[in-house]
C-alpha cells in the first residue's frame, strides 16, 4: 500500500467502526486498506462473485503480497460479506494478527453501550496479549485527542467544500485515512494556509448552480468525482464511510477512554449494517440534502453490497415525497467513465431544468 | 414423475396436516393471539409462552420457492427498488407484502408485533426493518454477536448482553400484549422444544445407518415443524412419530433410495424450486444425501432449567450460522466423518452470504481433513432465474465420474 511512512507498525482495517484509538494507543499507526482498480485474480479462490469489489480486492492485494508490511488486519462486524472475509482473512493468513470487533448492531439498546465497551476491552487486551504491549488510559487519551484533531481538520475542511473541487475533496479524503493520524495536524495547517487559488481547478464551483447530495458505502476511485467535476457539478454533502460518515462525531475527551470510544460508535452516524431507530438514517439523509439545499441526490452503490442495497428503496420514497431527484449507480469496481458520464449528464441537465 | 423415486413416509400425511393447519390458523384462526413474524432463529419459546402466534417469514419464503412463485413475488419487490441481488426469500417477503393477492396461501397474515434475531444473518435486520415500515408495527431487534473464536464459544458478555436483551423482549412482548409472561410457561415451552430438537436429532443421526433411511429433500421437508411449531406439543408428537417410522426402516434396512451407492453430505439451504429434480440428478447415481449442515441448526439445550434465560441466551447465540469458518469447518469434517460419506456438495447459495462466503475454504479444509472431494454447486434457494440446469449437470456429471473412480481405486 502506499502509505505516508511511519516509524510505528501498520494495522490495516476496512470500516471505520474499527476502533483506530485503541490501536494507536498499542502503538500501531491504524490504516484503512482500499481497494485497488486492477480486477482481483487470487481473491476468486476464496470469494465468490457475488461478494463485493472491496471485499474481493482487498483481499486479492494481500494474497498478492502487498500489504505484506501490515502487522494485521482488524475487522469490525458490519455485512454478512466482511464477517465471512474476517475468517478467511485468518485462515489464508494464520500467523498475522486477525482481530473482528463485534459490536452491537442495535445501537439503541439500552445494553449496547456496556456490551460495546467490554468488546473494545476484550480487543485492547487481544492487542496487548498478541503483541506483547500495554494499552494504557493516558496513552489512549492522546490518541483520542490526535484523532479527534484529525477529525476536526477534515470537518473543518469539508465545512469549506464549497472552495474546493469533488476531486480535490475526494483525494484529500482518501489521503487522511491512509496517512498516520500525527500527520493530519499538519496537513490541516496547510490547508489553512494554502492559497485559495492553489486548490482550486479551472472550473470554479463556488458559480456551478448545480449541488448533488453523494450516498453510498464507500468511495476509493475518482471516476464519478472527476465527471461531477468535467460537469460543474459540485457535492453539497456526502454519506459515505470514508466520507463524511468518518468525522462527524468526536469522541469525548474527558471520561473512560474506553467507554468514550463506545460512546461515539453508537451516537455516530450510522451504518446500513447498524439500527438506530426505524428511520433514522433515512430522516439524517433527508435533512443532509435539506439542509445543503442540495438540488439532488446520487446513490454511489456497490453491487453486491446488500446494506446500502436495503436502505435503497425507503431512501428513494423519502426523497421523491421531498420532491428531491435522485439517481442510482451502481457500480461493479471500477465505474465505466463512458456510461456514468452519460447518465450523471443526463441527470445534471434534468436538474438544471427543474432549477 | 421424479417424486416417484422417493419412498414416501407414512408420515408425510401428518406432517402436511400440520403444516396446513399452521398456515390456515394463522390466516384464520387464533383467537386472541397476537400475530408475530419472526426470523427462523429467534427465541420462539419466549413468544409461544406469552400465547403470541409465530410466523415464519423465511419459511414462507421456501414455500414461494418449492410452489415456483419466486420469481413472480421477486419480480414484485425488485419493481419497488430492491435489487435482485438481495436475498430471495426476503424479496419474496416484500413482493409478498406489496402484491398479498397473487401471492401463495394469499399472502401471510399482518403482523402486530415483528422479532429479528441476526444470529442468522444480517439480512433479517434490514428485511425486518422494511416489513415495520410496510405495517407500521413495532420492532424488536434481538442483537446476538458473532463468534469468530476458534472453539465456538461466545464471549462472557455477549451472552450477559443477549441474556439482558431477551429480559427486554420480554418486557417489550408484555407491554405489547398487555400480558405477564410465566416463568413456568416458559420453562415448559422451552422443554417442549428441547425434546423436540432432540427427537429430531436422533432422526438425522439415524441416517448414519447403511443404507441411509432418508435422502436430503426428505430432510428438509421434515425440518419444517422445528422451525414453525417448535415449542409445541404437536411438534413433539410429530417428531416422536416420525423417529419411530425411521427406526423401523433402520431396522428393516429400508434405504431412501431405490439403492444406495453413494453417500453425500449436503452443505447451505436447500433449492426449493428444484428440489425434486436437483436430488434426483444424484438418485440416477445411486447417489444419497445422508446428512446436511442446514437442517440441524436448531438447536435448543435446556442446559440449566432454574435459569431458562442463561439457557435461551447460550443456545440462540451459538446456533452454527453465528459461528466462523474453522467452527463450521470443524463440525462439517465431524460429520464427513461419523456419517461416512464419499463426498460432500456444496450450494454456493447466493441468496445467503452468510452460509456461503468462506465455503471455498470450507471446503478446503474439509477435503485436507478427510480426504473427501466437495462439489460447489452456485444456485439460489428460492430465485430460480439464476439457476443453469445444464452447467449444474454436468458439473454434477464430472463430479459422480470421479466419486465412481475413486471408488474403483
Amino acid at each position: 500500500m502506499s502509505l505516508v511512512n511511519t516509524p510505528r507498525p501498520k494495522i490495516g482495517y476496512l470500516c471505520t467502526y474499527v476502533p483506530e484509538e485503541i490501536i494507536h494507543a498499542a502503538g500501531f499507526a491504524p490504516v484503512r486498506i482500499a481497494p485497488s482498480p486492477a480486477p482481483p485474480t487470487r481473491a476468486d479462490a476464496h470469494l465468490q462473485s457475488y461478494a463485493c469489489c472491496l471485499a474481493r480486492s482487498c483481499l486479492d492485494q494481500a494474497l498478492a503480497g502487498k500489504l505484506d508490511d501490515l502487522a494485521g488486519v482488524v475487522f469490525a462486524h458490519t455485512c454478512d460479506t466482511l464477517q465471512g472475509l474476517a475468517d478467511i482473512w485468518r485462515a489464508a493468513f494464520p500467523n498475522l494478527f486477525v482481530e473482528t470487533v463485534v459490536g452491537p448492531v442495535a445501537l439503541n439498546g439500552p445494553h449496547a453501550q456496556r456490551y460495546l465497551g467490554a468488546e473494545l476491552r476484550r480487543f485492547a487486551a487481544a492487542l496487548e496479549k498478541h503483541f506483547d504491549v500495554r494499552v494504557t488510559d493516558d496513552a489512549l487519551r492522546a490518541s483520542i485527542l490526535l484523532y479527534n484533531a484529525r477529525r476536526r481538520a477534515l470537518a473543518d475542511f469539508h465545512a469549506r467544500r464549497a472552495e474546493f473541487t469533488t476531486v480535490q475533496w475526494f483525494n484529500v479524503m482518501n489521503t487522511a485515512l491512509t496517512s498516520p493520524p500525527e500527520e493530519i495536524r499538519d496537513w490541516r495547517l496547510e490547508i489553512r494556509q494554502s492559497p485559495i487559488s492553489n486548490l482550486q481547478s479551472p472550473i470554479s464551483n463556488l458559480q456551478s448552480p448545480i449541488s448533488v447530495v453523494l450516498l453510498g458505502a464507500t468511495i476509493y476511485e475518482p471516476t464519478l468525482p472527476q465527471i461531477l467535476d468535467d460537469l460543474g457539478a459540485r457535492i453539497a454533502a456526502d454519506d459515505f464511510c470514508n466520507g463524511a460518515r468518518y468525522f462527524d462525531t468526536l469522541v469525548a475527551e474527558q471520561g473512560d477512554p474506553i467507554e468514550a470510544i463506545a460512546t461515539r460508535e453508537l451516537t455516530r452516524a450510522t451504518c446500513p449494517c447498524k439500527h438506530r431507530a426505524l428511520d433514522y438514517r433515512v430522516e439524517r439523509v433527508l435533512k443532509l440534502a435539506k439542509d445543503n439545499r442540495a438540488d439532488g441526490v446520487i446513490f454511489y452503490h456497490k453491487k453486491f453490497c446488500d446494506p446500502h442495497a436495503w436502505d435503497y428503496p425507503p431512501l428513494a420514497a423519502a426523497f421523491d415525497r421531498e420532491k428531491i431527484p435522485h439517481l442510482l449507480l451502481e457500480v461493479e469496481q471500477v465505474a465505466p467513465v463512458g456510461q456514468t458520464r452519460v447518465r450523471v449528464e443526463a441527470f445534471l441537465e434534468m436538474l438544471a431544468e427543474k432549477g | 414423475m421424479a417424486e416417484r423415486r422417493y419412498k414416501k413416509l407414512r408420515t408425510a400425511p401428518q406432517l402436511k396436516r400440520l403444516l396446513e393447519q399452521h398456515y390456515l390458523a394463522a390466516k384464520y384462526f387464533h383467537p386472541g393471539k397476537p400475530i408475530a413474524w419472526l426470523t427462523s432463529g429467534a427465541p420462539v419459546e419466549i413468544i409461544r409462552a406469552l400465547d403470541i402466534f409465530p410466523v415464519y417469514p423465511e419459511n414462507y419464503g421456501a414455500l414461494c420457492g418449492a410452489r415456483g412463485a419466486s420469481a413472480a413475488m421477486c419480480q414484485v419487490a425488485e419493481a419497488r427498488g430492491y435489487s435482485p441481488d438481495l436475498c430471495a426469500y426476503a424479496r419474496s417477503s416484500v413482493g409478498m407484502m406489496n402484491d398479498a393477492q397473487h401471492a401463495p396461501l394469499g399472502g401471510l397474515p399482518r403482523p402486530d408485533l415483528l422479532v429479528t434475531c441476526g444470529n442468522i444473518c444480517g439480512t433479517v435486520l434490514k428485511w425486518y426493518e422494511a416489513a415495520a415500515r410496510h405495517y407500521h408495527a413495532p420492532l424488536f431487534i434481538l442483537d446476538t454477536p458473532f463468534i469468530h473464536a476458534d472453539d465456538g464459544e461466545p464471549t462472557a458478555h455477549a451472552i450477559t448482553y443477549v441474556a439482558a436483551q431477551l429480559e427486554e423482549m420480554i418486557a417489550f412482548l408484555e407491554k405489547q400484549t398487555r400480558r405477564r409472561l410465566s416463568k413456568e410457561k416458559l420453562l415448559e415451552t422451552a422443554l417442549l422444544s428441547s425434546e423436540a430438537v432432540g427427537l429430531w436429532r436422533e432422526v438425522r443421526e439415524s441416517c448414519r445407518a447403511r443404507p441411509s433411511p432418508l435422502n436430503a429433500p426428505d430432510l428438509f421437508l421434515n425440518m419444517a415443524p422445528i422451525v414453525t411449531l417448535r415449542g409445541t406439543k404437536e411438534c413433539v408428537q410429530f417428531y416422536r412419530a416420525l423417529k419411530e417410522e425411521i427406526a423401523a426402516r433402520v431396522a428393516h434396512r429400508v434405504s431412501a433410495l431405490p439403492e444406495e451407492k453413494y453417500r453425500l453430505l449436503w452443505d447451505n439451504i436447500a433449492i426449493w424450486h428444484h428440489l425434486y429434480r436437483f436430488y434426483n440428478y444424484f438418485v440416477e447415481y445411486g447417489a444419497c444425501f445422508v446428512v446436511d449442515t442446514y437442517t440441524g441448526g436448531w438447536a435448543m439445550k435446556m442446559d440449566d432449567q432454574r435459569e431458562p434465560i442463561g439457557a435461551l441466551a447460550r443456545t440462540y447465540t451459538q446456533v452454527f450460522l453465528n459461528q466462523g469458518l474453522r467452527v463450521r469447518a470443524r463440525d462439517m469434517a465431524d460429520l464427513v466423518t461419523r456419517f461416512d460419506v464419499d463426498g460432500f456438495v456444496m450450494h454456493s447459495n447466493r441468496s445467503c452470504k452468510p452460509y456461503s462466503v468462506g465455503q471455498y475454504d470450507i471446503r478446503r479444509i474439509v477435503t485436507e481433513q478427510t480426504g473427501k472431494p466437495g462439489l460447489m454447486i452456485e444456485a439460489d434457494h428460492s430465485d430460480p432465474r439464476s439457476y443453469d440446469d445444464e452447467a449444474i449437470q454436468a458439473r454434477i456429471q464430472t463430479f459422480m465420474e470421479g466419486l465412481k473412480e475413486r471408488a474403483r481405486a
